[in-house]
């Protein structure tokens, strides 16, 4: 069989080096250009082109036995998802200002925790509404700290693992939970594949279950490989490119285009669905197995925050207000926000609806999500997720009338 | 199937390799390029492959004469009418059967294929002597959705030569790789980072002076990285698969005058319209009044080609009057090079409103508040007067660009042309194309 003379060009040659010569040298090229975009993404990074130039998304945590994924004390990186900010992560391995453990004698300390709204990583740490909180109750005389337990992602559960593993030993005078309702009806409560999750025991008892301890990544973190994984990924941007993209479905990785969705939902103007799902949990108790793992979380958290002595507040969260319009969806989710505040006073929580607060902070009438538009996203195809600097300072004045009602005298300023 | 993918990347790897490894490397292009279209849905290569037979048909059916011209064009300006005008002809026809969007690359195969036509009728070039020949003419995958618009004498003798079983091996691999890592470079890092602030500017309606130039001329420099680095990939893959395709950019914002602009700014689209349009209209040939109406014409065509929608017309318009105004003025007015320099890139950036804007009366708002007139409702600047450094750096990035674009270049790459260097290419180009978290900036000149 005729060799075609392509292939023969790869044998060894008279006047040209040989295939493998060749093979080491495109290696070494490889290695080189790694290296070259490893200082270009640095010198993006540590210069003013950061806010314009394409970088490589932080990863900020690390496995964690605790709690599942957990922040890495002194991690550091530029956000770039909707906003860009620069993230410090606190020696405390919170997303917050830099904080003594220890309590000074006078201080009203509160810790917050919720999800990514409050997490608030597409701005910068003194921008959260936390800390916005907290230097407005300052300038009013009040001694107080806002520490910011927040992590994305974070349900009803985690919430309260992370008040117990870092709230707690900061001494708090207040916990605030602010609690996405709708946490409450997805699977989150109930899977421990990667985070603690309710199980329900052969003797029928749900209890806190972490079998999350047995994935590959956790059981690795404390080894040689898993510290020189997680110190690569948190210091290679080209790893992280690699390892962040190549985890990624195959069509992404190559980038095809997606195939068009199978139906487009349509708009639900009234938070029909949204409230009917709420309305038959809190009210009805239905579905049962739902309601039973939400009663258990109650109690759970119930018996932990009384064992810690720590006041309580809930911020309810995404219990969308209808428009005037939707008379009847108005008045379920009126009895559904009554059932919910019903069941936390009960279990000794004080609680507010932060789509009322807002909507009173902001003087709006109505309501409705589209209202809350302007407390949300960054600009034109930059995300609109998330809390923008007007959505802070709303939230601030919420977050610092709730902790102003609870503040002693002992914790005003002397002059 | 983007230029910037990996997908694209593995296909003229794949494509490469193959060729040179089978003994009909024409027909593994064209299964290439067919694997590119069906990417792209079965709607747009229905449309493509059925242009393609349609088009052999012409030629297949009629004597190379005027006959073939006029069906040639019915047909091909009948198939950009059809879904790219019809708009303009059958006004609003959302929810009816031909609400179809607009076939990739329509107006760029459609234009090759009735130069193709001309040519052949008017002896410049040879007929495709296949249709494996004529569809790999026509659907050579890195001309394919935007152009360069290739000649038929350019490209066909090259297809040609590939069907027959010899695929030429260009010795310069460095410089087809560092095509290629240029054009991921001007359109990953330099045009998609532009494209959130311009979209930014042009969606609120800048409030002052500085905001309005800020974000025009930073829609100047996204546009210009965004086709010339997708002409840029187009030139250096098509030189890897052993093909050379005509230049498309030459820099343009170096230029001092209308003219020159367009001897620099998508040379390959200047020229068709100077050869199927200008000239045959009359050009220059006729009295000064004729000839400003043939240009004047002429480019409002060419804006036209862009799009269904009055702001093309405008800035067509806009650089027929511009051209007509520079000849006018011939040497009379012959002013310092930095003010000529100035005022022509002034006049470019306030044309590029018209392109950019949705509507005439927003384009024509949004120049006013350039010239100090704000409109009602407008808002402060939200971008602070570092930004202007920035954009002076995209000129001086410009300056280089047009420096380091000689033979010099060429003769140096010479020298870098081992494994070394194209392993470092490839490293940096697969790196460049994994930067982005999505994949939602598209090429503009792809919805052309």
């Amino acid at each position: 069989m005729k060799i075609p003379s392509s292939i023969s060009a790869f044998r060894r040659s008279p006047g040209g080096p040989s295939f493998w010569r060749r093979a080491v040298a495109m290696i070494g090229g490889a290695f080189v250009a790694v290296l070259v975009f490893e200082v270009a993404l640095k010198v993006v990074e540590v210069s003013p082109l950061w806010r314009v130039l394409p970088l490589v998304e932080p990863i900020l945590g690390e496995p964690d036995a605790r709690m599942g994924y957990a922040f890495t004390p002194g991690a550091e990186g530029i956000w770039i998802e909707e906003n860009r900010a620069r993230i410090r992560i606190n020696a405390l391995g919170l997303r917050d200002a830099e904080r003594e453990i220890e309590k000074k004698s006078g201080t009203f300390r509160v810790g917050l925790v919720g999800d990514s709204m409050v997490e608030a990583l597409q701005v910068d740490q003194s921008q959260t509404f936390s800390a916005i909180a907290e230097r407005d109750l300052k300038s009013k005389g009040v001694n107080a700290e806002v520490v910011n337990l927040a992590m994305a992602g974070m349900g009803p559960l985690r919430q309260l693992v992370r008040m117990e593993a870092s709230g707690y030993p900061l001494n708090l005078d207040l916990a605030v939970f602010v609690l996405n309702v709708n946490d409450f009806l997805t699977s989150d409560m109930t899977d421990d594949s990667a985070f603690t999750a309710y199980r329900r025991g052969a003797d029928g008892y749900l209890s806190r279950s972490e079998r999350f301890r047995e994935r590959r990544s956790v059981r690795l973190r404390n080894t040689v490989f898993g510290r020189t994984f997680v110190w690569s990924y948190q210091n290679s941007a080209v790893f992280r490119l690699l390892y962040q993209r190549l985890r990624r479905p195959w069509r992404s990785v190559l980038n095809l285009p997606a195939p068009p969705p199978a139906r487009v939902a349509q708009t639900d103007a009234c938070f029909n669905d949204a409230l009917d799902a709420q309305f038959a949990l809190w009210t009805q108790q239905q579905p049962a197995s739902a309601w039973a793992v939400t009663a258990h979380f109650l109690d759970d958290a119930q018996r932990s925050l009384d064992a810690a002595g720590v006041p309580t507040v809930v911020m309810i969260r995404a219990l969308w207000l209808p428009p005037l319009v939707c008379a009847e969806a108005r008045e379920r989710r009126a009895a559904t926000l009554a059932a919910i505040q019903t069941s936390l006073s009960a279990h000794g929580f004080g609680s507010l609806d932060i789509n009322t607060e807002v909507d009173q902070a902001l003087g709006l009438p109505d309501g409705g999500s589209d209202a809350h538009g302007p407390l949300h996203g960054f600009g034109v195809r930059r995300g609109r997720g998330h809390l923008n600097l007007l959505g802070h300072q709303t939230y601030a004045q919420i977050l610092e009338a709730v902790v102003a009602a609870r503040i002693p005298a002992s914790a005003m300023f002397r002059y | 199937m983007l230029f910037s993918s990996l997908a694209y990347a593995l296909l003229v790897f794949a494509a490469r390799t193959l060729s040179r490894w089978t003994r009909r490397p024409g027909f593994v292009l064209l299964l290439g390029s067919v694997v590119f279209y069906v990417v792209a849905g079965p709607v747009d290569s229905a449309i493509f492959f059925g242009a393609v037979l349609l088009n052999w048909g012409v030629q297949y059916v009629t004597p190379p004469n005027r006959i073939r011209i006029l069906l040639a064009v019915l047909l091909n300006i009948g198939l950009l009418a059809f879904f790219k005008y019809k708009g303009i002809f059958l006004g609003e026809t959302a929810g009816s059967f031909i609400d179809i969007a607009l076939p990739l690359g329509i107006s760029f195969y459609s234009f090759q294929a009735l130069a193709y036509h001309i040519d052949v009728v008017r002896g410049d070039t040879r007929p495709a002597r296949s249709l494996l020949s004529f569809a790999l003419f026509k659907g050579f995958f890195p001309q394919l959705v935007a152009g360069p618009i290739v000649r038929a004498k350019e490209l066909l003798p090259q297809v040609e030569a590939a069907v027959d079983g010899y695929i030429r091996k260009h010795p310069l691999v460095s410089w087809g790789l560092l095509l290629c890592l240029m054009g991921l470079v001007k359109k990953v890092i330099l045009a998609d980072s532009l494209s959130p602030f311009v979209d930014e500017i042009f969606q609120q309606h800048p409030g002052d002076t500085y905001t309005a130039w800020l974000g025009a001329l930073l829609f100047a420099f996204q546009i210009y990285f965004d086709f010339s680095g997708y002409s840029d990939i187009a030139l250096g893959s098509a030189y890897l698969l052993g093909f050379r395709l005509p230049v498309n950019f030459r820099t343009p914002y170096v230029s001092l005058g209308p003219r020159e602009f367009w001897r620099r700014w998508h040379v390959t689209l200047s020229r068709w319209i100077q050869d199927y349009l200008y000239i045959p209209l009359g050009g220059s040939r006729g009295s000064a009044l004729r000839t400003a109406m043939v240009l004047v014409m002429t480019m409002s065509l060419a804006g036209l080609w862009h799009g269904a929608n009055a702001t093309f017309v405008i800035w067509g318009l806009g650089w027929g009057l511009y051209i007509l105004c520079g000849r006018l003025a011939g040497q009379r007015f012959v002013l310092p090079w930095p003010l000529r320099w100035t005022g022509h890139i002034a006049l470019v950036t306030v044309l590029w409103v018209f392109f950019r804007s949705p509507s005439i009366s927003y384009a024509f708002d949004y120049v006013a508040v350039m010239f100090g007139f704000p409109s009602d409702g407008s808002t402060a600047s939200q971008f602070p007067p570092v930004a202007a450094i920035g954009v002076a750096a995209l000129f001086l990035l410009h300056w280089f660009e047009a420096r380091c674009n000689t033979r010099r270049t060429l003769f140096a790459l010479r020298r870098l042309n081992t494994p070394f260097f194209w392993g470092l290419n490839i490293c940096l180009a697969v790196l460049i194309i994994l930067v982005p978290l999505n994949n939602e900036n598209p090429f503009i000149y792809f919805r052309f």
